[in-house]
Order: structure tokens, then C-alpha cells, then sequence
């Protein structure tokens, strides 16, 4: 097909954006994205809510970069000074001299209450996020530690482009780790928390009953289970992978009870539960489960299991 | 180094202080951090001092300023192994495909940038509720909870706001309104 024009093509995707487009727009839109990977490749980027959400950030980030530049004198005189190396100079100096001043600024980051959110740290390593979880992380990492506080359920990619550890901060325990791949569940109410590695090497760090610290090592395919109450730590082996698959919107389960498994719908779909029947205690399955935008079609799921007594009503799923 | 007071380093000056933020965004796709395209674009704007260009026309030096930058920030990924966010699909030795990734990433920044601009310029309800339904994805319902609203008030200041861009982004097609307008 013939090319159509730059200017066409953003105007198709400032509507794509705006869930504008009219039935030919579609079309055009369309052959455009079927003309090459690329095409295809950038039409997905605008289409993912995660990846936009990032940009929208960095859009952020940038404005209020610009501001505090200009606050400070301008930004041409500042460029100039920079170019003439005065700035960097000066500021190693106060930096040197007054370490006081020099806080490094936290970042906080809140899941969405319903879906995944993914970011990117400052050191290039990955998060994904389920709902109602929250890292928080300094804007720039120190030369000697990267240290990120965290609750909730997190898969992290931690790059081993630095040699120096990278450390998740639990609340119970701490996960440390110098490049490697693994899944953190750790909800502040919930009496168990879990370290899933799916690859390379990390330790956990924790405080038992006496208040020793304890190091336990893991490598790729162990479980470690942190019972918060009696601040023990169990290392097994497990199908670790699993713990990894919910960051593209299947959530799958291995020998899982029926009111864990609700439970963690509940989460990724910012519903409450009310069990009014212990049964679902005893009820185990495994499986995968395709957490798409409507919660109907999980829940009819669960009728083969449990006829007439799973019900959703506005927002709690109540098992009778 | 040209001088300070020379014609060239005033073009410079000039085009610093008003792309500089749209390519700091643009570096970002590439890069991970604020700091590391806030240091290339300042590379990049350094080699233009120190280099004899003629910047007159306006829209050559921006299209010079964007490749530079999209290469210092390809440069820096490869030298330092570091998967920035587009990883292996920006470094391509294909050349063909590169002159299109090069085309689709500006295409990206430039629209991402002429629509969080008019995002920002929205009236402030009006701006939470667009920013929560189109960007993070959450439903009326889930907006009017977190705002403390009606599921209605959502609904219509969501009309309000699209209104709003639509009038505002009217005009965007003059292709020198995306580049220099802002």
C-alpha cells in the first residue's frame, strides 16, 4: 500500500488515543499498522495503558525538571555554565563539603486498584506490581547499596549491570540480590509472605524469635516461605515460574486452596470477600486463570466448583 | 569552542531553551532515568557548540537535534549493555529498519508530547478524571471512588475534557504547531 503521511499518522493515533476513531479511520489505521513490524510495534505501545502511564511520568518528571532549571536562573544561563563546566564543579563541591544537603529524594509508586502496574528504577531493573501494592525507591541510587522498600506482590528483573547488591526492604524480612529474577508476595495482613526465585542467586535476611540475624540462601526454583508470627523461614523447591506468569495476566496455581485463589481475585480486581462456608479451606486446585477486564467471567469459573454459592454483588464476592 | 558571544553559540542558546524538554521526553523513551537524558541532551548540545553547523532553518536543526540525540542515547545503551525501554528493538543493524524505528519513535514522542501538554492544560477536575480513565485505565467507577465523585460527574467531565482536546488539538496538523508551538 501506498505510505500515507507522518501528519496522518499522528493524527490517527491522537484519535486511537482519545477512542475516537471513526470506522474508516480504523481501516486506514490498520493498513498503516500491517505495512511493517514497526508500525505494528509502536501502535501496541500506544495501545498499552502501562506504557503510557510510564511516559505520562517521564512527561511529568521533565516538566518539573525544567522548572526547578529555570527557578534557578534560567535555563540558558544554566546551559552556559554547564557548558563551561561550572556547574558540575559547584555541585561536586557542595555535594563534597555539605553532605547534609544533599537528600536524595524518595519515590513512591501505588499499584492501581484493579490490574498491574510495571516501572522501571533508576539502576534500568524492572517491577511489575499487583494492586494494592507500593515500592518506594530514591531517585537516584547511593554508589554503595540499592535499597527499595516494598509490600504486596512484586516481580522484579533486577539488572546486573552494577556489582553492587540490590536490596528489597519487606517490613518482616529483606530479599538481597546482585542481578537475578524473582517474585516478592508480602501483603502487610497476610501471616505468611513468600520469595519466589525464578533464576540466579539471592539471600534472605531476617530477624528470628530470639532477634538473630539469620541468612538464608536460595537459588533458582526455591520457595521460601516467611511465616511473619513465628519469624521462621521454610526453603523448598517449587514450580517457581508460576510466580512470574501473572505479569501477563494469567494467574496460575499449584495445589492452591479455593479461598486463596478467591482470595488473590479479589486483590487483582479490588473486590472484598466474605466466606460465610469454610469449605473452600479444604478445596484444592491447580490451574491458570486469564484475568481479563470482567470479573463475570472468572466467577462463572468457579459455579462448576461451587453450584449457586459464589456470588458477586457491586463489589464482594460472597461464597454461601 | 566557538565564543560565547558569536551568532552560533545565540542560535544554540536559543534552541537549548526551547526544545530542551521535548528532547529530555524523547530521551526518555529510550533511557531509564531522567538524570541519563538530561546528561545526552546536554552531550549533544555541547558537540553543537563546539562544531561549525548552520542552524538557520529552523526545522533542519530540530530534525539534527532529534537524530543526534536518539543516537548518543543508542551509543550509551550499547556501550554500557544496559536495556533501556524499547532494549533490543532499537538496536538494529538493519538499516532500513532503523530509518523507520527512527521515524515511528519520533512520530511516538511527539504525539505523546502534544496531548500530555493539552492534558496539562485542562481545567483541574477536569484533568485528574482524563488523566485516571485514558492513562491509568480505570473504570467511572474506580475514578469516582478515588476522587470521591459521582459515577456521573466522571461521565461528563470526561465528555468535557475530550471536548476540551479536541477544540485544542485542532490546529495540530500545521505541522509547525507540533514542532514549534508549544
Amino acid at each position: 500500500m501506498e505510505n500515507i503521511g507522518i501528519d496522518r499518522v499522528k493524527q490517527l493515533l491522537l484519535l486511537h488515543l482519545m477512542h475516537d476513531l471513526d470506522e474508516n479511520q480504523e481501516k486506514e489505521l490498520d493498513d498503516w499498522r500491517k505495512a511493517s513490524d514497526e508500525n505494528e510495534e509502536l501502535f501496541r505501545r500506544m495501545s498499552d495503558p502501562n506504557y503510557l502511564s510510564r511516559r505520562h511520568q517521564d512527561y511529568l518528571k521533565v516538566l518539573e525538571s525544567g522548572r526547578s532549571a529555570s527557578e534557578s536562573g534560567g535555563k540558558s544561563r544554566r546551559f552556559l555554565w554547564w557548558a563551561l563546566g561550572l556547574a558540575a564543579a559547584a555541585a561536586i563541591a557542595i555535594a563534597v563539603l555539605v553532605p547534609g544537603l544533599w537528600n536524595v529524594k524518595m519515590i513512591t509508586v501505588n499499584a492501581p486498584q484493579k490490574g498491574i502496574a510495571s516501572l522501571v528504577l533508576p539502576d534500568g531493573s524492572k517491577v511489575w506490581m499487583k494492586s494494592s501494592s507500593s515500592i518506594t525507591y530514591p531517585e537516584r541510587f547511593a554508589k554503595e547499596s540499592r535499597e527499595v522498600s516494598f509490600t504486596g506482590e512484586g516481580y522484579f528483573e533486577v539488572s546486573d549491570d552494577y556489582s553492587i547488591p540490590f536490596v528489597v526492604d519487606c517490613d518482616a524480612f529483606k530479599v538481597k540480590v546482585t542481578g537475578t529474577k524473582f517474585d516478592i508476595k508480602s501483603y502487610r495482613d497476610d501471616k505468611q509472605a513468600l520469595a519466589a526465585l525464578i533464576e540466579g542467586e539471592v539471600a534472605i535476611l531476617y530477624a528470628d524469635s530470639t532477634g538473630a540475624d539469620k541468612v538464608d540462601k536460595m537459588v533458582g526454583g526455591d520457595l521460601s516461605i516467611f511465616d511473619k508470627t513465628s519469624r521462621t523461614n521454610t526453603v523448598v523447591k517449587s514450580n517457581t515460574s508460576i510466580y512470574s506468569s501473572w505479569i501477563g495476566g494469567v494467574y496460575s496455581f499449584d495445589s492452591e486452596t479455593l479461598e486463596n485463589i478467591l482470595r488473590e481475585v479479589c486483590r487483582y480486581y479490588g473486590y472484598n470477600l466474605i466466606v460465610a462456608d469454610s469449605c473452600i479451606k479444604d478445596k484444592v486446585l491447580s490451574g491458570r486463570l486469564q484475568m481479563g477486564d470482567d470479573a463475570e467471567n472468572i466467577i462463572s469459573a468457579f459455579q462448576d466448583f461451587l453450584p449457586g454459592r459464589i456470588k458477586l454483588e457491586s463489589d464482594t464476592i460472597i461464597i454461601q | 569552542m566557538a565564543g560565547y558571544g558569536s551568532d552560533i553559540s545565540n542560535q544554540i542558546s536559543s534552541l537549548y531553551e526551547s526544545h530542551r524538554n521535548f528532547l529530555c521526553f524523547y530521551a526518555m523513551g529510550f533511557l531509564n532515568s531522567y538524570q541519563e537524558a538530561e546528561d545526552i541532551v546536554h552531550s549533544v548540545f555541547e558537540k553543537m557548540l563546539s562544531r561549525d553547523l548552520d542552524l538557520k532553518d529552523q526545522s533542519l536543526a530540530y530534525s539534527y537535534m532529534l537524530s543526534s540525540v536518539r543516537n548518543a542515547c543508542l551509543n550509551y545503551l550499547s556501550r554500557k549493555k544496559v536495556h533501556g525501554k524499547y532494549a533490543s528493538h532499537f538496536l538494529s543493524e538493519n538499516k532500513d529498519y532503523d530509518d523507520r524505528s527512527f521515524v515511528n519513535s519520533r512520530i511516538e514522542s511527539e504525539v505523546l508530547w502534544e496531548v500530555f501538554s493539552k492534558i496539562n492544560n485542562l481545567p483541574d477536575g477536569c484533568r485528574q478524571v482524563f488523566t485516571m480513565s485514558y492513562l491509568d485505565n480505570l473504570s467511572n467507577q474506580e475514578v469516582a471512588d478515588r476522587l470521591g465523585i459521582s459515577v456521573n460527574t466522571v461521565k461528563s467531565q470526561k465528555a468535557r475534557a475530550k471536548e476540551l482536546l479536541r477544540e485544542s488539538l485542532k490546529d495540530l496538523f500545521a505541522v509547525a504547531a507540533i514542532i514549534f508551538g508549544l
